[in-house]
């Protein structure tokens, strides 16, 4: 009995051509959130051992914005700088200090974002719960050492932004 | 009467006759959207991009509304409403479409703000769009322009009722247009080649000109390549003595007796001419 069983599978194979076949599947996701930048941000040195992007300080805050076409799945995640991303060689440390805020909504209810946000380290959260536009102004400040002099030259920093899926 | 006819006859939408605008930035609490929008007919507002800033405390109810009433103030064509109530004041930038509203039905423009909070900056701008051919006698090219125009001379009375458009050409008036057009047109065709000819004419005097002046040009060129070219004042004529031919000897010469003879008989003449005045 088994040998016929095999046998009679093994015939079936031989016999049958082969009609399975496998039917790709592709899709795309298109971004749902996206993140632009507004205004560049630029640090002024309203003293030696310091850099700061506050129009006070002769400097100008970043501005960047972030579409969301659907509400209620993303997070921002903003984070302002720990380090230099280029600068001079530098021996002392530097003691960094940044913000993050809403300056501008496409609803009203946006408004919200900035009592609800969440702040930790350098980082703060946004629950992007309504769909349309929101724009943020960050602010960085970098004091070298204890006032001491920063070694001239051209110092480059950046905010970090994500949208996070929730 | 024209607008009659437009009613009647804007029926087809073509792309190439659709334009599309924005007003300028109203930054004033009211507005009246006869002073914003352009004066087109049939021009509908399509969109409106607004902004202003609000402050406010975050507990504080507050409704910031921006509507439209219609042209005598009886009734809200459009409105658009942002609620800020138990959030933080903040800069509102928003885009908002409008349901394709006449124009011309729009009236005053407002800012309400209901509740405690003031708005500050605001900024307005409507999109618009209209059709060139609304008004088909806007254009010979417009569709439904030839049916609008014959609308248009039977409301004058230049056509009957029962005339239809090709009888329009036939009509008396019409045809007399027509016929000084005609004339109008040839004497414009005799102008015109009256205007060629004396081009043509000013063309061929340019030509010689220039062929006289090419003429002169090449005789300058000539002389200026006489490179060897003598001065007149470095040629040595070669000269020598001419002796007299002719020789007079010296002898004494005797009076003129043929002269001495004229001189008297001259006198005698006078004493005849003088005779005959003298009274006996």
């Amino acid at each position: 009995m088994f040998k016929k069983t095999s046998f009679a599978f093994i015939a079936a194979l031989i016999a049958a051509p082969a009609f399975s076949a496998d039917v790709p599947i592709t899709g795309t996701v298109q971004a749902k959130c996206s993140i632009f930048t507004d205004v560049q941000g630029v640090y002024g040195s309203p003293l030696p051992n310091t850099l700061s992007t506050a129009a006070a300080d002769g400097g100008v805050d970043p501005i960047f914005r972030i579409d969301v076409a659907k509400a209620g799945y993303y997070i921002a995640r903003v984070s302002t700088p720990t380090e230099f991303t280029s600068s001079p060689s530098l021996t002392d440390n530097i003691t960094w200090t940044g913000t993050v805020e809403v300056s501008e909504v496409s609803d009203a209810g946006m408004s919200a974002y900035e009592t609800n946000k969440v702040e930790y380290n350098n980082t703060t959260e946004y629950d992007l719960t309504i769909a349309g536009t929101t724009w943020f102004k960050a602010s960085s400040k970098a004091e070298y050492g204890v006032d001491k002099s920063l070694p001239a030259g051209t110092y480059r920093s950046a905010v970090t932004v994500e949208c996070v899926a929730k | 009467m024209l607008a009659l006819s437009a009613a009647c006859f804007s029926s087809s939408l073509r792309s190439e006759d659709i334009r599309a605008g924005t007003t300028q930035v109203i930054t004033t609490p009211t507005w009246n959207m006869a002073d914003v929008l352009p004066p087109e007919a049939g021009l509908t507002v399509e969109n409106l991009s607004y902004g202003y800033t609000v402050e406010k405390q975050v507990a504080d109810d507050m409704t910031v509304t921006i509507q439209n009433q219609n042209i005598t103030g009886t009734e809200t064509l459009f409105s658009e409403t942002d609620d800020w109530s138990g959030i933080p004041g903040n800069t509102i930038r928003k885009t908002v479409p409008v349901p394709s509203i006449p124009g011309a039905s729009l009236g005053e423009g407002s800012i309400k703000v209901v509740g405690n909070g003031t708005v500050t900056d605001p900024s307005l701008v409507y999109s618009y769009k209209f059709d060139l051919c609304y008004t088909p006698l806007n254009d010979p090219s417009c569709p439904g322009y030839d049916d609008a125009m014959l609308e248009y001379l039977r409301g004058l009375g230049v056509l009957d009722a029962s005339e239809t458009l090709e009888d329009m050409y036939e009509n008396e008036l019409v045809q007399d247009v027509l016929d000084r057009e005609v004339d109008k047109d040839e004497e414009d065709l005799k102008a015109e080649q009256k205007e060629e000819s004396d081009k043509e004419r000013a063309r061929r005097i340019a030509s010689e000109i220039e062929a006289l002046g090419a003429g002169q040009a090449q005789m300058l060129s000539d002389l200026n390549n006489m490179t060897s070219f003598d001065s007149y004042y470095t040629v040595s004529i070669s000269g020598g003595t001419y002796n007299d031919t002719v020789q007079l000897d010296t002898k004494s010469l005797s009076d003129n007796r043929r002269a001495l003879s004229s001189l008297a008989s001259d006198a005698k003449f006078d004493d005849m001419v003088r005779s005959q005045y003298t009274e006996n």
